[in-house]
C-alpha cells in the first residue's frame, strides 16, 4: 500500500486531486481510498487530503500519518504547517514551487521535487490550477498510477475542451520531471521553522491544546490571536501614507478586526489580514492598493 | 508597516484569527453589532457559520462570554440566561443577545423565537442574513430570495431557481407587537450601530436584522462585500426601516433607485437568469424590489 497525503489551501483543488487520483486507480484495477481532513477553516486556510492505493482492498480509516508521498499545491504551505510531518525515510515530497526547493523553509530533511504548476497552469488555463501538472509530475516519480489513467479521471471530470486541457497540464508536469536535469533536492531542516503546529497555543490552562480535556470548558478571551489567519492570504493590501487621511472608514469594514488608526494613519495588521480586499474597495481617497503575495 | 505600540486587540469584543471566509459578511456584522452593544453582555449563537467559524477549540475570537446551543433553541437558551439574571438582579447590569443565520432564525429556531418575543424576555435578537445556509454548502432556507440558484433550489433545466417568494420574518417579529424591529445592513455601519443602540436602550425583546453579503454561497469577489450590501439597499430588494410595536417608525431612503439587474448579475447565484429564456423572472424579481418601494416609500 502506499499512502499519499495533499497539502493545499481551502479552494485550491486537494481534495479533488486526492479522489481523481483514485479514480485513476480504480481505471487500473487497484484499490485505493481518498479524503480530506478540515476543521471549521474556510477558504485559503491549510487543507489536508488523503490517498492511499493498493493492490488489495483498502481497509484501515484513518488519517495518513506516515505519508510515502507528499503533495503540496502552495509553496507557502511549509511556512504555515509541518507538511513534513510523519513522511517515511525513502518518502518524496513534491511542491508547486518555481523557487528551487533549498530557498523554502522545511521542518525536517527530505528528498523534494519543485514542480512549477503555476506556471504550466498559467500557460494552459491562464489561472492557478495546479493540480494536473501536479499529478502528472507524481505518475512520473511514482510507478503506482500512469499518466493515461490521470489524463482519463481528469477527463471524465471535465468532458470536452477543459479535459483536454486538464491532460495537456498533467503531461507538462509528468515531462518536467522526466527532464534529464530535474532530480529531487535533498533539503535540510530550517533552523527558524517550528517543528508543528501552527502558533503557539494560548496558555489556557485546562483544555489547552495536547489536554486531554476537549470540551465544555471556559476558555479565556480572545484566544484566537494566537491563530494567525495571516497565511491565508493571496493579495497584501497596502496603505499609502501619503493618500490616507486616517478617515477610519475602512477600519469599520473589515471582517477580520485587522485595520487600527494610528497617529491619522490606517495600519494592517499582517498576522491576521485575509487579503480580501474589501478595505481598498471602500476607501474613497484610493489609499489603498491590493498587491500580491507572490514574490 | 509596523504593528501599533499599542495593543489595539487588549479590550477588543470580536478578535481577529476567526476562521470565516475572507470578505465574510457576517463577521463585519457581529463586529458592528458588539461596538454598539459594548461589552457588558452575554452572546448565544444558534448552530451556523458564525459558530464553527469562532469555535475550533481553543481558539476563539469573542471577548465577551458567549454560548453556542443548538440550532432550533438560541432564543429560548438566550430567555433562560435573562431570567437566570433577572432573579440574580443583575439583569441591569448584563443585557443578552442572540446572534443567528437565517438558518437558525427564519427555519429552524422560529419557533422559539416567537416564544422569546411572546414572553417579553429584554432580549435583542441579532440575524445575520446572508439568504442560504452557508455553512453546509450553501443550501436554500426561508429567507432565500426568489431565483436564487443554491444547492437545494438548483437552477437546471425548467428550474430557475428559489421559486417560492422570501419569509418576512421582520414583519413576523413586528406581528408580535415587539416593542423594536429593525432592518440593517453591513454597508451603513452607522445606521447598523446606530439601530443596534436604539434596540439596547429599550427593556423587551428586539429583533434587527443585518443583510449580511457571503462570497462564497453568492458568487463573487470577496472584495466586493460592502458593494453588493449596498446594491440590495439601493436597489430596493432589501428595505432598510425601523418599526415598534407593529408600526412603520421610519426609514432610510434610496437616493438613486437602481434596477435589480444591477445587483443580480454580479452574482453567480442569479447568473441564468440572464439566460433568454428567463427574461420573465427577471421582472418578477424587479417587482419584488417594487413592491417593497412602495409598501415602505423609499423613495423621495
Ligand atoms: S479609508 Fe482610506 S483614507 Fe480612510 S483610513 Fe482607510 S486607508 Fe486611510
Ligand atoms: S484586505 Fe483589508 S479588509 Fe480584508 S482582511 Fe485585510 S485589512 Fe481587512
Amino acid at each position: 500500500m502506499i499512502e499519499i497525503r495533499i497539502h493545499g489551501r481551502g479552494g485550491q483543488g486537494a481534495v479533488l486531486a486526492a479522489e481523481l487520483l483514485v479514480h485513476a486507480a480504480f481505471a487500473e484495477g487497484k484499490f485505493g481510498q481518498a479524503f480530506p481532513a478540515f476543521g471549521g477553516e474556510r477558504r485559503g486556510a491549510p487543507v489536508q487530503a488523503f490517498v492511499r492505493l493498493d493492490k488489495s482492498p483498502v481497509r484501515v480509516r484513518y488519517r495518513v500519518y506516515r505519508p510515502d508521498y507528499v503533495v503540496i499545491l502552495d509553496r507557502t504551505l511549509p511556512d504555515m504547517i509541518d507538511v513534513l510531518d510523519g513522511l517515511r525515510p525513502d518518502g518524496v515530497v513534491l511542491i508547486d514551487s518555481a523557487r528551487p526547493p533549498a530557498t523554502l523553509s522545511w521542518s525536517a530533511d527530505a528528498p523534494v521535487y519543485a514542480i512549477p504548476a503555476t506556471a504550466i497552469a498559467m500557460e494552459v488555463f491562464g489561472q492557478p490550477l495546479v493540480n494536473p501538472a501536479m499529478l502528472g509530475a507524481l505518475a512520473a516519480i511514482t510507478s503506482e498510477i500512469s499518466l493515461l489513467s490521470i489524463q482519463d479521471a481528469f477527463q471524465r471530470r471535465f468532458p470536452g475542451s477543459l479535459g483536454e486541457k486538464n491532460g495537456l497540464a498533467a503531461q507538462m508536469g509528468y515531462d518536467h520531471v522526466l527532464k534529464p536535469d530535474v532530480l529531487p533536492v535533498r533539503v535540510t531542516r530550517s533552523p527558524h521553522v517550528r517543528g508543528v503546529g501552527q502558533a503557539s497555543a494560548p496558555d489556557a490552562g485546562l483544555g489547552a491544546p495536547g489536554h486531554p480535556l476537549h470540551f465544555g470548558l471556559v476558555v479565556a478571551p480572545r484566544t484566537s490571536l494566537a491563530y494567525p489567519t495571516g497565511g491565508w492570504r493571496y493579495a497584501r493590501p497596502a496603505v499609502d501614507a501619503d493618500i490616507c487621511n486616517g478617515c477610519g472608514l475602512c477600519v469599520a469594514f473589515c471582517p477580520d478586526s485587522s485595520l487600527t488608526i494610528v497617529e491619522k494613519q490606517a495600519i494592517v495588521d499582517y498576522m491576521y489580514c485575509k487579503g480580501c480586499g474589501i478595505c481598498s474597495k471602500v476607501c474613497s481617497r484610493g489609499a489603498i492598493a491590493m498587491m500580491s503575495e507572490e514574490g | 508597516m509596523d504593528k501599533p505600540a499599542v495593543d489595539p486587540y487588549q479590550k477588543m469584543m470580536f478578535a481577529p484569527g476567526h476562521r470565516a471566509c475572507p470578505g465574510c459578511g457576517a463577521s463585519i456584522a457581529v463586529r458592528l453589532v458588539l461596538e454598539a452593544t459594548g461589552p457588558d453582555v452575554i452572546v448565544v449563537s444558534p448552530t451556523g457559520c458564525l459558530e464553527t467559524f469562532t469555535s475550533p477549540y481553543p481558539y476563539t475570537p469573542w471577548g465577551v462570554p458567549w454560548l453556542h446551543v443548538l440550532f432550533e433553541n438560541a432564543a429560548a437558551v438566550a430567555s433562560g440566561v435573562e431570567a437566570a439574571l433577572r432573579s440574580r438582579g443583575s439583569s441591569d447590569r448584563v443585557r443578552v443577545i442572540v446572534i443567528g443565520g437565517d438558518g437558525g432564525t427564519y427555519d429552524i429556531g422560529l419557533g422559539a423565537l416567537s416564544g422569546m418575543f411572546e414572553r417579553g424576555h429584554d432580549v435583542l435578537y441579532v440575524c445575520y442574513n446572508n439568504e442560504a445556509y452557508m455553512n453546509t454548502g450553501v443550501q436554500r432556507s426561508s429567507a432565500t430570495p426568489l431565483g436564487t440558484a443554491t444547492m437545494t433550489s438548483p437552477a437546471t433545466g425548467q428550474a430557475w431557481g428559489e421559486d417560492r417568494p422570501q419569509k418576512d420574518l421582520p414583519a413576523i417579529a413586528m406581528a408580535h407587537q415587539i416593542p423594536y424591529v429593525a432592518t440593517a445592513s453591513v454597508a451603513f455601519p452607522a445606521d447598523l450601530r446606530r439601530k443596534v443602540k436604539q434596540a439596547m436602550a429599550i427593556r423587551g425583546p428586539k429583533y434587527v436584522e443585518v443583510h449580511s453579503p457571503c462570497p462564497i454561497g453568492w458568487g463573487y469577489d470577496a472584495a466586493e462585500t460592502v458593494e453588493l450590501a449596498r446594491l440590495a439597499v439601493n436597489t430596493g430588494l432589501v428595505p432598510l426601516y425601523e418599526a415598534a410595536a407593529g408600526q412603520q417608525l421610519r426609514v432610510r431612503k434610496i437616493q438613486q433607485r437602481l434596477p435589480v439587474t444591477e445587483y443580480l448579475r454580479r452574482q453567480r447565484r442569479f447568473h441564468h437568469l440572464f439566460a433568454d429564456a428567463n427574461g420573465a423572472h427577471l421582472v418578477s424579481i424587479q417587482s419584488v424590489a417594487d413592491g417593497n418601494v412602495n409598501r415602505w416609500a423609499l423613495e423621495g
